[in-house]
């Protein structure tokens, strides 16, 4: 008797188990395909989080233009929709934060790196170099972690990455590095040349440019109207007594790519060192330090959706390169290096790394494809021209020059895009950039042209407006430039007489 | 980490950078740059149009000004412009276009740039372009007289 | 709770065409909850494409399926946790955005 109401009692209590879990997993599974009144889908919103979530509007105008704001909705020739207008007329149906295309600036951070960085932000804050404590310890794995995955995109031994606070600090540390253990009078034989290119980054240039008080030779190699080396010349500038070579892989302005693999070649069978600046090039181009042969490459986290603030140097082990640090410390970093490394960054670094192998076919698929459109749309606009070799390019950087219409007026236009003429670095001060005039552009040209960056977030719709509003503006600007009627009549501006200042 | 990585930068700079080299722009500027009042050209060989082609690419900024004189009252019947160059040049030259219309010649040539500048509240690095456009309307009046001159003398 | 869900749903350890699809819809309702456009498009083209080779996988029988599955399962988490970040720091809509 008692048996039985235990087995109905126990069979009741199983059915009430398993009907509470087809219950229980039926609500998981409307909870997956909510249909529950605080989501609102349409407006990518959720309401529950309505009572913490910050809201900030951002501002078009520039700090300094924000004292000059008038309303501009009050004037009456606003209600015009001309070509121009667009770009700062607020049209109520559609958002105003400009599309962003200036991706060898920076990129945005990748939603899973920032994941995997959170965990440092919030419980595991211990130092890596504390190594008495578990703190010290977990944090130190995961750094060593990232380290490995940041190695395998190059074909590099972990041991070899050296973190630095970006490709700045990177290039200042190869460069001055090197020259600090050659100049230095406990090494045997004093070499004191280094060459580089005049289309490297500013940093690069004015580390080399420093050396100079220093009694260091530099040849700034130049580039053919392409942007490409010339590997007879640079042959020919070697001599005994050249210690480093520096070529960048992947232009930041005009996005040609060098010939690493023959640069390599020629400088490993003349014994001497090769640095080459891979900021942009990392991730985006298949690069193997052993096939290359390169003995120093600087890394930028945030060129590749990872965190800014940190970056790294590779530095080659066999056969062994000599280096100076920069700056001296406890010691860290096998002494090249040293200063508390920061886990978040460190990590959110190796995770962008890793998610760039993981995603690499993809988004050359998706790059290519975006910036055949916009290139082929641009080049169809009359006196258009791409800057750089049409062949040896990354497609995530494109350069276009567009004659007769004047630059600055031409980013005034686009305000409603973010682009960047020439690079950042040097933008502020209305200068033309100087890796165009080395191309051999003129200046008039330089100053009006364009760079566009097109990036793993970069959508088709995005290309499509820009591509819209280009030709639209262009036109309009350039139905207002003298220079582009007479043009039209067949004058050659050369031949006339200016009345200039 | 950060500090030795801003001083660097700092150290890093070119030494050509000017903070006030800055690009920015009255909402006035932007009404003008935006809707340009009187773009277009006159016919050149017309007796009774003046043109005042002035500037340089070199530098940067060139305005075409041409005028139409009305030959009994001497009165600007219509103007028309073009000019290359950065988003206050173009606002000055099409200020200027609005300011002539319908003046005589004498007025117009009391035209002070300073006039412009002021209306536009251009910034001291582009007060050249209000210059220019002053130039450029002496430059017009001076091709329209030349040219009566010419047919007069004939 | 999700391994309960997955023991509920997968009781032998076999994929279903039913699984694969509901996890499917839920990739692509969560994702919604982006409120940065360019996160959203990205996120949708990639599960997208994720869910054609499950799917292609599925159909040949092949034995990464079940590892692919568990693999989107886990994603599927990261992808609720960033969306979450993204609903608390909200910001302007861009250009080609509808409001």
């Amino acid at each position: 008797m008692l048996g039985k109401a235990i087995i109905k009692k126990a069979i009741g209590f199983e059915s009430a188990k398993l009907s509470l879990r087809i219950v229980c997993s039926s609500n998981t599974l409307k909870a997956y395909q909510s249909t529950s009144s605080d989501v609102d889908y349409k407006h990518h919103i959720d309401h529950r989080f309505d009572d913490s979530r910050m809201v900030t509007h951002t501002k078009l105008q520039k700090p300094s233009e924000a004292n000059n704001e008038e309303n501009l909705e009050s004037s009456p020739s606003q209600n015009i929709a001309t070509a121009l207008s667009h770009a700062y007329r607020a049209d109520p149906t559609r958002g105003t934060r400009p599309i962003y295309l200036d991706v060898q600036a920076t990129t945005p951070l990748d939603p899973r790196v920032l994941d995997k960085m959170m965990n440092y932000y919030t419980g595991l804050y211990g130092n890596p170099h504390s190594n008495t404590h578990s703190y010290g310890w977990e944090t130190n794995t995961e750094i060593e972690h990232a380290r490995e995955q940041i190695a395998n995109i190059i074909g590099a031994n972990p041991k070899e990455i050296i973190f630095t606070s970006g490709a700045t600090e990177s290039n200042n540390l190869a460069i001055k590095g090197i020259a600090k253990f050659y100049g230095s009078s406990s090494s045997g034989i004093k070499k004191n040349h280094i060459i580089t290119t005049n289309t490297e980054h500013k940093c690069v240039l004015e580390a080399s440019k420093s050396l100079k008080d220093e009694g260091f030779e530099i040849t700034y190699l130049k580039v053919d109207s392409n942007g490409l080396v010339d590997l007879k010349e640079l042959e020919n500038h070697i001599s005994e007594k050249t210690c480093l070579v520096s070529i960048m892989g992947v232009n930041n302005e005009i996005g040609v790519v060098q010939n690493l693999k023959a640069i390599g070649e020629l400088c490993r069978s003349k014994k001497v060192y090769f640095h080459s600046d891979c900021a942009q090039a990392y991730g985006k181009i298949p690069i193997n330090v052993e096939d290359m042969k390169i003995d120093l490459m600087s890394i930028s986290s945030h060129k590749i959706y990872g965190p800014k603030g940190i970056g790294a140097l590779y530095v080659r082990r066999r056969p062994r390169v000599r280096l100076h640090p920069i700056i001296s410390g406890g010691g860290q970093e096998r002494n090249l290096r040293s200063g508390t490394l920061s886990p978040p960054l460190v990590v959110g670094f190796g995770e962008a790394a890793r998610l760039m192998a993981v995603e690499r076919e993809a988004d050359i698929e998706h790059i290519t494809k975006l910036s055949k459109k916009l290139v082929d749309s641009l080049l169809k606009i009359e006196e258009t021209s791409l800057n750089g070799d049409p062949n040896h390019r990354y497609h995530g950087c494109v350069n276009v020059s567009f004659a007769f219409v004047e630059g600055e007026s031409l980013l005034m236009a686009l305000r409603d895009v973010a682009l960047s003429s020439g690079s950042a670095c040097t933008s502020a001060s209305l200068e033309p950039s100087y890796v165009l005039s080395a191309l051999g552009k003129d200046e008039a040209l330089a100053h009006s042209s364009i760079r566009f960056g097109i990036g793993r977030f970069t959508t088709e719709e995005e290309i499509d407006y820009v591509i819209k509003a280009i030709t639209e503006r262009v036109e309009f600007l350039r139905e207002m430039s003298p220079l582009w009627e007479l043009h039209k009549e067949g004058v050659d501006l050369n031949t006339i007489e200016w009345s200039g200042h | 980490m950060l500090s030795l990585r801003t001083t660097s930068r700092i150290l890093l700079k070119p030494k050509t950078y000017i903070p006030a080299l800055t690009r920015s722009y009255h909402a006035k500027v932007i009404d003008h740059y935006t809707n340009p009042r009187n773009v277009g050209s006159l016919n050149q060989k017309d007796i009774n149009v003046g043109t005042g082609l002035v500037g340089a690419p070199a530098c940067g900024d060139v305005m075409k000004l041409q005028i139409k004189v009305n030959e009994d009252t001497g009165v600007i019947e219509d103007v028309k412009f073009k000019t290359f160059g950065c988003g206050s040049a173009i606002a000055s030259s099409s200020y200027v276009t609005e300011m002539v219309k319908g003046k005589s010649l004498d007025d117009v040539g009391k035209i002070k740039n300073t006039d412009i500048a002021k209306e536009l509240s251009l910034p001291p690095i582009k007060l050249h372009c209000s210059m220019l456009a002053e130039d450029a309307i002496k430059a017009a009046i001076k091709d329209y007289k030349s040219k009566r001159k010419a047919t007069v003398l004939h | 709770m999700n391994t309960a869900v997955k023991s509920a749903l997968n009781t032998s350890k076999q994929l279903s065409q039913q699984s694969i699809s509901s996890l499917n819809a839920s990739y692509m309702n969560n994702i919604q909850l982006f409120t940065n456009y360019n996160f959203r498009e990205y996120f949708k083209r990639k599960y997208q494409r994720e869910f054609e080779k499950l799917n292609k996988e599925f159909a040949t029988n092949d034995s990464n399926a079940i590892n692919h599955y568990e693999q989107l399962t886990e994603e599927l988490r990261l992808i609720k946790r960033q969306t979450i970040i993204n609903q608390l720091y909200k910001f302007d809509e861009l250009i080609v955005e509808q409001k």
